[in-house]
């Protein structure tokens, strides 16, 4: 598979975004089984993006709250490996 | 320095630009024209994501068959190693064109090569910079990207060289870095969607990006009344 991540490049570790792009790409197919395999939080992540298509006042709590997920997913899944 | 006029790089000691053929003598001591106040980035900066590529998307539509067909060149020519930002550069001299109810053609599109070494090493400068950022977990890429995707019009606007471009380029985005980066990946995006409408929908979205980044920086910093002369 495609690797574009410096991080787990350099470290061997997935960063905490690691596997979005697959996840994002087999929710696309709608294999959800497959997507929270990639990345646990892909259903997370496609709202995000999603949510950018609204113009709406509360972007950037959502934004905040779902990058702190995704950062505490990820320092969780290093640990946990 | 460059030349006021067209832009070309000129050395301090040429009188006339080897392009335009503009005079670089000093001004006249009593000529009675006050040197324009140097540049100072705005305070307050509302972003408005969805307006700008609304704007852009407007741009766009109104002149389709054009931006399509520059879109091509674009894209064809970008293949060429260390052009990419003489390209982007000249892409913003088109739509500051249109923008401005000028006559765009596509001689306009090769215009940005009269700023070759400033959007050279700005490009090559971007990159590096975006990809340090990238090694910490994409995000903070995403926020150098966004803080400098104004440096070529400031390069292109301004006159400015490739560093002031980048330290102003930064100095607009820093009033709302999160605001910038969601207006990058609402782009993006959009872009992603026009990868979606079988590739070609890319020929649609790429200056439609382009375009938006060309309103946001009319709203914000607005364009040099030279540079509207000079074009």
């Amino acid at each position: 598979m495609f690797r574009a991540c410096p991080f787990h490049w350099l470290t061997g570790k997935p960063c905490p975004l690691c596997g979005l792009t697959r996840g994002l790409c087999a929710l696309g197919k709608g294999h959800w089984s497959q997507a929270i395999h990639f990345n646990a939080l892909s259903p997370l992540g496609l709202v995000l993006l999603l949510s950018l298509f609204w113009n709406a006042p509360w972007h950037k709590r959502l934004w905040t709250c779902g990058i702190a997920a995704f950062a505490i997913y990820g320092v969780c899944r290093i640990a946990l490996a | 320095m460059f030349c006021d006029r067209c832009g070309t790089q000129v050395n301090a000691e040429q009188q006339f630009c080897p392009n335009c053929g503009q005079s670089f003598a000093g001004p006249p001591a009593n000529s009675g024209a006050a040197p324009p106040p140097a540049w100072t980035p705005p305070t307050v900066v509302q972003v408005s994501a969805g307006h700008w590529i609304g704007a852009g998307w407007d741009l766009v539509k109104a002149d389709m068959g054009a931006y399509v067909l520059a879109t091509l060149i674009f894209f064809l020519l970008s293949g060429v190693p260390l052009i990419q930002g003489a390209l982007i550069a000249g892409f913003h001299i088109y739509t500051i064109k249109k923008m401005t109810g000028r006559r765009a053609d596509f001689g306009d599109l090769f215009k940005g090569f009269n700023y070759f070494i400033p959007t050279l090493v700005a490009m090559l400068l971007i990159g590096v910079f975006t990809m340090i950022g990238t090694v910490f977990c994409i995000i903070p890429g995403l926020v150098v990207a966004a803080a400098l995707k104004f440096t070529y019009l400031f390069i292109v606007d301004k006159r400015m060289d490739f560093w002031p471009a980048m330290q102003a380029s930064h100095a607009v985005v820093k009033q709302d870095y999160f605001g910038f980066t969601m207006f990058l990946i609402l782009a993006f995006l959009v872009n992603v969607l026009g990868l979606l409408c079988c590739v070609v929908g890319l020929l649609v979205t790429f200056p439609l990006t382009i375009a938006a980044i060309t309103v946001a920086y009319k709203e914000i910093v607005g364009f040099d009344q030279r540079t509207i002369d000079a074009l």
